[in-house]
């Protein structure tokens, strides 16, 4: 047998043992007076220790597990699964994340690694309050140890060990960003976790401060998973092969919905802060946020849905659903019995105040995470209700949401020319009536241009308002302070301003990649020209290659346009050894304007003729480059 | 008392945002999954709603010409022929299970707008004719 999985499974043995007794050392230790003088004399500083322990046992597995993938262990259940002697080693590497058990083990090292800097940098701070804290992170980090002991163990005995394995899930190891979303989406949802802890211990123990705690990790959170999404819809148009980015897809949604609360709660710790309101419904957004990245994570690993995230069947679903409902009903059970004694200083003054826009942008999120929660879930619950396979179409998803996304737009404007406590019209109407006379100009220019959609019009315009009215404030300080760095001025604000511009760029880009998105089919021969828009193709061969671990088929695409040549795109399709079908791999010409995607659908095997899916896409580019900025504005607010 | 009316105001909108999300959204864009008996069991009723219809391609029942591709979907019991004007997948395959999505016309053919191929979890090697090196070999003999 390995040592390996003699290493792996002592450590995660031993941290189910720290997590109970680091729990109930927290738990005791609130009883105790403290002396910072012999600070490991305290219960507490016991109850951090075992955290600590925790992050080098889980880490020390997670080595022990890339080692293993590295060099070909096939003795370890997990290796055997998703390992193989031909797979390049920076997959293998990656492989980590490949499957269900592996993915549960990086997960668990994310948790630990949080909880341990969160309990590190706190760690002579209000101590009874960081009690609590210590307890609920260490109490989830158990959920996920037992998981990883019973049913989702990575380090089960192959015996006799496997010669070979058969590589991990083709479409995973098909592009570079398959080794930076997961990466990014697990530092997102798992950071959720530690203004969850807050939020709890802010029930148990008075901690009015926390939003001012939590608002870092909350911040930090948001911006990973936001950058995600938006690079899981760049790998699934990278990689899927169907020229779209986003189909409401149940295991999409899984990520949005956590990211819809999210972003409900960057917005409302900034009432709390600003205006000492809305205290309760901060805590019970924390807590909605968490269950929803479980929900998540149900979602996706425990195979009630049929996709690539599922992997395979596995029994992990009802230990999450039990999960779910603990956390649910505690959580649930302390915002009842202990929110009323948290006191709520501030008082809506006015209608016309951004707290109440504020207010309004917190409905229309969770809105719009309940129309999507509802879509997810109603096909699982008819099915297990009269057993009948429905889906809900992705009309339902635009339709309801597109005048939701509309009136956060509107919001979004506004809410900059509106001020806390109370605002009057006339500065109002200051600050916003030269942006909106721009916004009408720039939404006639786009009229004449071609944008003929009602919906389009008003995204344009919504959005270069809103643009328009940060640019203003923006030219404001330059004017009054000269060339200074905004940031150094007020980090927070212009953070934001940062990741509005992003989302402003994604949605309109989203607008018009999907209005303008043109599909073609073309056949061509060996030789052969076809016309795509204002692109001309040309065939000039099909090769096949035996790659190290796979077997490629190759169209080579001349395209150019107007008789200048542009370049070549070669779409191909990859043939693994145990997949039954291939994989495509599409190729993209990408320029800020549009994309030209094209895709292999068919070839004849004496390579004399193939078909081709052609797509043009305008503005899709711009959809990344939006994530990054959200990401960046998230983390310059701090 | 404003303040009631006000929040008397906020549940009568969230209630109907609820109701109209209920039924004027999801009701009318569910998409069911059925299996070819299922389909030919509501007969005359399941004409022009979209479906997905799942099942294998039947042996010896696909032909692919320039402008169309026909086909039939079986079950065990029965079979549902399917005509569609869009390029089938390199995959597709008489025997091979399958999920194709549009709805059954008035001449009873199922009118498909997409054709998919079932991503079963299960590797299994690719049949004989199939195989990469097969492909390989013909493809360098041109």
């Amino acid at each position: 047998m390995s040592p390996l999985i003699t290493i792996g499974n002592g450590c995660i043995g031993l941290s189910v043992g720290f997590s109970l007794l680091g729990m109930i050392l927290f738990f005791a230790s609130r009883r105790t007076e403290s002396s910072s003088l012999a600070p490991l004399a305290s219960l507490a500083a016991w109850g951090r220790g075992s955290v600590y322990a925790n992050f080098i046992l889980i880490t020390t597995a997670n080595l022990a597990k890339v080692y293993g993938l590295l060099s070909n262990d096939f003795g370890i259940s997990y290796v055997a699964h998703v390992g193989s002697l031909e797979t390049p080693r920076w997959i293998s590497a990656i492989s980590l994340w490949s499957s269900l058990e592996g993915s549960i083990l990086f997960w668990g090292w994310i948790l630990t690694t949080y909880a341990a800097v969160c309990i590190y940098i706190y760690r002579d701070r209000d101590e009874k309050f960081f009690s609590w804290v210590g307890l609920t992170l260490l109490f989830v980090e158990l959920f996920f140890f037992l998981l990883l002991a019973l049913p989702a163990n990575p380090f089960l005995p192959v015996i006799p060990a496997a010669m070979n394995g058969p590589g991990p899930n083709p479409l995973l190891q098909n592009h570079w960003l398959m080794s930076i979303h997961p990466p990014f989406l697990y530092i997102g949802y798992i950071g959720f976790t530690v203004p969850f802890a807050f939020a709890i211990a802010s029930l148990l123990e008075t901690g009015e401060e926390w939003i001012s705690w939590a608002r870092p990790w909350i911040l930090f959170a948001w911006s990973f998973l936001s950058m995600a999404i938006v690079l899981g819809g760049w790998w699934s148009y990278a990689v899927l092969g169907w020229g779209g980015y986003w189909a409401w897809d149940p295991v999409e949604n899984a990520s949005f919905m956590p990211w819809l609360t999210g972003t409900a709660l960057v917005h409302s710790i900034i009432v709390y802060e600003k205006r000492k309101m809305l205290h309760s419904w901060n805590v019970m957004l924390a807590i909605l946020t968490f269950l929803l990245t479980l929900l998540g994570t149900f979602l996706t690993r425990s195979g009630v849905l049929d996709s690539v995230h599922s992997f395979t069947e596995s029994h992990v679903g009802p230990y999450f659903l039990v999960f779910i409902g603990i956390t649910l009903v505690l959580s649930m059970t302390l915002l009842l019995w202990k929110s009323p004694q948290s006191q709520e200083q501030g008082k809506v003054q006015s209608l016309f105040s951004l707290e109440v826009l504020f207010l309004f942008n917190n409905l229309l999120f969770l809105s719009f995470c309940f129309i999507v929660f509802l879509g997810t879930l109603y096909p699982l619950i008819v099915e297990a209700i009269k057993g009948q396979r429905i889906s809900v179409g992705e009309p339902y998803f635009n339709q309801m949401t597109v005048p939701i996304v509309g009136m956060i737009l509107l919001l979004m404007g506004i809410g900059l020319a509106t001020p806390w406590k109370k605002g009057s019209f006339r500065s109002f109407l200051n600050l916003s009536l030269k942006p909106a006379v721009v916004a009408l100009l720039i939404t006639g220019c786009s009229f004449f241009r071609g944008a003929r959609n009602l919906w389009l019009m008003v995204v344009i315009f919504l959005a270069s308002f809103a643009f328009l009215i940060m640019l203003f404030e923006v030219a404001r300080i330059f004017r009054q302070q000269g060339v200074t760095n905004l940031f150094a001025t007020n980090r927070r604000r212009y953070g934001g301003f940062v990741s509005h511009l992003g989302a402003l760029i994604i949605i309109v880009a989203i607008a018009i990649s999907s209005l303008y998105k043109k599909d073609h089919e073309i056949t061509l021969q060996k030789g052969e020209s076809g016309q795509i828009g204002r692109y001309t193709l040309t065939l000039q061969g099909i090769t096949a290659e035996q790659a190290a671990q796979r077997f490629e088929i190759k169209a080579i695409v001349q395209v150019s346009e107007k008789g200048k040549i542009l370049g070549e795109l070669t779409p191909q399709m990859n043939f693994y050894p145990m997949s039954q079908q291939p994989i495509g791999s599409p190729a993209v010409r990408s320029t800020p304007v549009e994309d030209l995607y094209l895709t292999l659908i068919s070839f004849e095997q004496d390579g004399s003729k193939v078909s081709i899916r052609a797509m043009i896409s305008p503005a899709v580019s711009w959809i990344w480059i939006g994530g990054v900025l959200v990401m960046i504005g998230g983390l310059i607010a701090l | 008392m404003k303040k009631k009316i006000l929040i008397l105001l906020g549940v009568v909108l969230i209630a109907g945002g609820l109701a109209y999300t209920l039924w004027g959204g999801l009701e009318q864009n569910l998409v069911y999954f059925v299996t070819p008996t299922e389909l030919i069991q509501k007969g005359d009723a399941a004409i022009g709603n979209p479906v997905r219809l799942g099942g294998v391609v039947a042996e010896g029942s696909l032909h692919v010409t320039e402008s169309e591709v026909n086909f039939q979907i079986a079950d065990d019991h029965h079979r549902v022929s399917v005509v569609s004007h869009v390029t089938p997948p390199q995959m597709f395959q008489e025997g091979i299970g399958a999920v194709v999505e549009g709805a059954l016309q008035k001449d009873k053919k199922f009118l498909a707008e997409r054709l998919m191929v079932k991503h079963g979890n299960e590797y299994r090697p690719p049949e004989e004719g199939k195989m990469p090196q097969q492909i390989y070999q013909q493809l360098l003999k041109k």
